[in-house]
């Protein structure tokens, strides 16, 4: 019987002994072991063992480093890459189609990786990112992103799990420095002195636990200090707010957070100088508004569970009786706020984690274009290489290797196509970002992962592309192919045609998506809307000149303008509501609604239309107590058309005194497109919450009518700036998600298709050189030009025609479903079928007919005078 | 003169080969040399100075039989070659003559007491 003797000195002593001299060394090695197993021990006979393991370490035993065996192994792959460098420089045409189109893939690829990471890494930088959350408040049918002022600290002292809290506000207001005038706009946050710890912005100056603490001080981003102070140290200095009358004195200068994090701080104030967030204040609980409380929880908690805690908590704390709607307020992790929330009132318009979804599928599909390129004409040559590979073979190369040298060729293709991938890369990359606001890295030392995108991507590509040329070329039989019987491959050509077919399937679906997403945002744009909103002025109005006529008036009487309103919110983005009664409302209890207040001439101005009744009498005083509802209310409400006027309805409850219903208006759009109109209640109020004015312009010069209307402004209102939108404009902001879709779109089509066209090309060249003799016979034989060139385009139109089939299906249920996101949508037009194809069509009917009509056109002689 | 370099354990080695002749190879040298000269001898030392040996050109080898003590790993013969011989020779020759050159004189001592 034999023992073992220990694995690892004898693996050691494997892995460096001379492969010539192992076998009978170790022989000697294991009968001695065996002996001193019987003589004196397993133990014994182990130690013994790695003695003389490590004694064998010597310079005459140890295998040398660079053995015979490498020696052929390096100078195969050193072939190989000559070989593959050969054949890319004898056929160039071919080599820059496939390495055009393999960048022009990889690029979009990394890009969008890139993208995608930028996206996906939202806030993640904090220190803290998981273990911050953000309160949110669901009333009634919406879900906002906001929470009262005091509560954070509320629950700091009664949970536990609350570690720290930090409370932010922003607002628009205007901000100067009085030694040398500079001013401008600002975004600017009241912050709690927290925010620094809690949101991990880091100051550059300053002391982060006391510079937000008392009243009157502020911090600063360095891009800021410049602006206001130049190069002042601005510490010290103060800034003026003329808005509330107050100097602010700067206490610190921060660096501002990145830009992929869901708030971009420029400017914060003590949260001291806003009334409601002080914590003696009275107003606080009743005054929801664009602001936002973060928890800082333990790591792991179950955050929904916890929230749940607080609204029972909350519930209990302001006396909330079982009849009464219950307090929910929600928890959503810091990192989930960027892709995953989409709720009312966010610091800033959120991302999307469907356009993450669409984008890295569009990224991919893209790839596959360009290794499908690559494969077709890598096998289409096959013929060029059928020799090559029929003497490898006879010289003995064997099956695995010719797979080796083939997947080496692609794997050099792919990286010649990084480069120039790296290239585009870094010409668009800048452009993007500019563009976009955005900050994509194209550092690999910054961004580890970059090197990760380009090798994974690089290696994708080659394997991808090149495995299935390789088993193909690598098949052949030496005898045929040497033959010379080897003349076409049938199966092969199949192949070749299915994946032409699907890559213009991909291609196609691609482009109907575009037609759609355009379609779609043209009907958004020029949907009637209930409301006209052509040559139409929208300026927001100074807060201090709230419930005053005089701009109004004043406005009213010049020529340029045909009507003047004054209303709450512009329609397109209302986001009010309160709890309204009415007559024969569900246990007799107020509802949730959409409110919206405007001045008499709103119906005028904005060109809507009454249904019944009438809009608010000028000299009425019926202030809250007169209502204009809207159809949607109507139904809703189960009233009739001859009915409503005379009906009951008063804010919160019914009252002693409620207000009654006077006219019923006709829907208007006053949110977005995406969602469906809701009821709305209309009333009127004194101060006619002059937030906006609308002015209705007359047709003629809107340079002039402008230029008029500011120098109103100057005259009445002169301590404000004077800043206008086009309604329209504002409007169609609203759309922007949807025209950033739609740009993507429509840069991805086209690119899909060029690839693909890149590949037709190619493949088409090499379809035509090998007819080249039955062309030139043909035309001997009297075929004109044109029948020639349909001959010969008929067969790839075919192979166009069929993808455009298959995808056709798929592309109706991808964007149908995309369309069902929209309440209001265009509808899926069958024609978009047919544009798809005719610009498929052409556009490879071009592509080939450029080889067709040069094989037509040339001189039968010059292919039938060889041989 | 230098023709023949051969050292002191490496001589014991060829030697040992030669006592061996059809059944030297690692495990019966190494075990000869322990029994015969009472010296510990390392595998690793053996098999560097056989491989030295047949480097030169001293010793020859080719594969013996494998057997179940050694896992199936195939023994090293080794013997020696004309070269080799020659070598050896070489060697005791001169050790000869320097034992002929001592005089008598020099290795009659006695001990004192």
């Amino acid at each position: 019987m034999n023992y073992n003797p220990p694995r690892i000195a004898l693996n050691l002593f494997r892995s460096f002994c001379h492969p010539k001299l192992r076998d009978s060394i170790e022989g000697d090695l294991m009968e001695l072991y065996n002996e001193r197993v019987k003589e004196f021990g397993k133990r014994k006979a182990d130690r013994k063992f790695i003695v003389d393991v490590l004694i064998l370490f010597r310079p005459s035993i140890i295998r040398p480093i660079k053995g015979s065996q490498n020696l052929t192994t390096y100078s195969m792959i050193k072939s190989y890459y000559t070989v593959a460098f050969r054949s890319l420089k004898r056929n160039k045409l071919h080599s820059s189609i496939n390495i055009v189109g393999l960048a022009i893939g990889m690029a979009c690829c990394i890009f969008i990786a890139l993208f995608v990471q930028f996206e996906l890494g939202y806030d993640r930088q904090n220190k803290d990112a998981d273990k911050i959350f953000r309160m949110g408040i669901d009333l009634e049918a919406n879900r906002w992103a906001i929470s009262a002022f005091p509560i954070g600290a509320l629950l700091k002292n009664n949970f536990p799990e609350v570690e720290k809290f930090t409370r932010i506000k922003p607002t628009e207001v205007l901000v100067r420095n009085s030694t040398n005038n500079v001013k401008y706009k600002e975004k600017i946050f009241y912050a709690d002195s927290s925010v620094f710890d809690v949101l991990d912005i880091k100051l550059l100056k300053g002391n982060p636990a006391t510079a937000l603490s008392e009243i009157n001080s502020m911090v600063i981003t360095e891009d800021k200090a410049k602006i206001y102070f130049g190069d002042e140290d601005p510490i010290g200095k103060t800034l003026t707010l003329p808005d509330n009358k107050s100097e602010y004195k700067i206490t610190g200068v921060f660096r501002p957070l990145p830009s992929n994090s869901h708030v971009h701080t420029q400017i914060m104030v003590s949260s001291d100088n806003f009334e409601p967030m002080r914590p003696d204040s009275k107003q606080s609980w009743n005054y929801l508004t664009n602001h936002y409380t973060y928890l800082v929880l333990p790591k792991n908690i179950d955050y929904e569970a916890f929230a749940k805690k607080i609204s029972a908590f909350m519930d209990k704390y302001q006396n909330i009786s079982a009849d009464q709607p219950p307090n929910r307020i929600t928890l959503q992790p810091l990192t989930s706020i960027h892709l995953h929330s989409n709720l009312g009132l966010e610091v800033e318009p959120n991302g999307d984690i469907n356009t993450v979804y669409i984008l890295s599928a569009i990224a991919f599909f893209i790839l596959v274009i360009a290794c499908i390129n690559f494969m077709n004409l890598s096998t289409a040559q096959s013929l060029k290489r059928a020799r090559e590979v029929g003497i490898r073979k006879v010289i003995g190369s064997r099956k695995s290797q010719l797979i080796t040298q083939f997947l080496s060729e692609s794997v050099v293709v792919s990286c010649i196509a990084l480069v120039l991938s790296v290239v585009i890369l870094t010409l668009i990359t800048p452009a993007f970002n500019s563009f976009s606001g955005k900050e994509i890295v194209l550092d690999p030392i910054t961004n580890g992962y970059l090197i990760v995108f380009f090798f994974g991507i690089t290696f994708f590509v080659g394997i991808v592309g090149g495995i299935y040329p390789a088993f193909f070329l690598s098949g052949f039989q030496p005898t045929s192919v040497l033959k010379g019987s080897f003349a076409r491959n049938f199966k092969g050509q199949f192949l070749r045609k299915g994946l032409v077919v699907f890559q213009f399937a991909i291609a196609f679906v691609i482009m109907v998506g575009t037609y759609v997403v355009y379609s779609q945002l043209d009907f958004m744009q020029s949907k009637n809307l209930g409301f006209d909103r052509e040559q139409t002025l929208i300026l927001q109005l100074p807060k201090d000149s709230v419930g005053d006529d005089a701009l109004k008036n004043e406005m009213a009487k010049l020529t340029a303008v045909r009507n003047v309103t004054r209303m709450l919110e512009v329609p397109g983005n209302m986001v009010r509501t309160t709890g309204i009664w009415y007559e024969g409302s569900p246990e007799n209890k107020d509802v949730n609604m959409y409110i919206f207040s405007g001045d008499p001439d709103l119906v005028k101005t904005m060109g809507m239309t009454m249904l019944t009744g009438n809009f608010f009498r000028p000299e009425t005083k019926q202030f809250y107590k007169e209502f204009v509802i809207n159809e949607t209310a109507l139904k809703r409400f189960g009233w009739k058309m001859d009915e409503a006027v005379g009906k009951l309805m008063n804010f919160g409850e019914r009252g002693k005194e409620p207000g009654r219903v006077i006219g019923v208006i006709k829907d208007f759009h006053f949110k977005h497109l995406q969602d469906a109109i809701d009821p709305l209640v209309i009333y009127l109020e004194p101060n006619f919450e002059s937030h906006f004015m609308a002015l209705k312009l007359k047709p003629g010069n809107l340079k002039e009518s402008i230029a008029d209307i500011e120098k109103t402004w100057r005259r009445v209102v002169p301590q404000h700036d004077f800043e206008y939108q086009f309604l329209d404009e504002r409007f169609g902001r609203l759309f922007e998600q949807e025209r950033r879709l739609g740009q993507l779109f429509s840069i991805f089509s086209s690119l899909a298709l060029f690839i693909s066209c890149l590949g037709l090309f190619g493949l088409a060249s090499f379809t035509l050189e090998q007819g080249r003799k039955s062309v030139a016979v043909r035309k001997v034989m009297g075929a004109s030009v044109s029948e020639i060139v349909m001959m010969m385009s008929k067969d790839f139109l075919k192979l166009v025609l069929m993808g455009m089939l298959l995808a056709a299906p798929v592309a109706y249920f991808a964007m149908n479903r995309w369309l069902q996101g929209f309440v209001y949508n265009v509808g899926f037009g069958w024609i978009v079928f047919f544009y798809a194809a005719v610009v498929g069509l052409v556009v490879a009917f071009t592509t080939v007919s450029y080889h067709s009509l040069k094989a037509a056109l040339s001189n039968p002689v010059e292919s039938l005078k060889s041989e | 003169m230098k023709k023949y370099q051969l050292g002191e354990f490496e001589e014991v080695v060829m030697l040992t080969v030669g006592v061996l002749y059809d059944n030297a190879y690692g495990v019966s040298i190494k075990k000869e040399i322990e029994e015969r000269l009472e010296r510990k001898v390392s595998v690793g030392a053996l098999q560097s100075a056989l491989i030295r040996l047949e480097d030169k050109g001293y010793l020859k080898s080719r594969e013996g039989e494998t057997t179940e003590e050694r896992a199936g790993r195939p023994k090293k013969c080794f013997q020696i070659t004309a070269l080799g011989k020659r070598a050896i020779e070489h060697s005791r020759k001169q050790r000869e003559e320097l034992w002929k050159a001592i005089p008598k004189v020099a290795l009659n001592l006695t001990l004192k007491t």
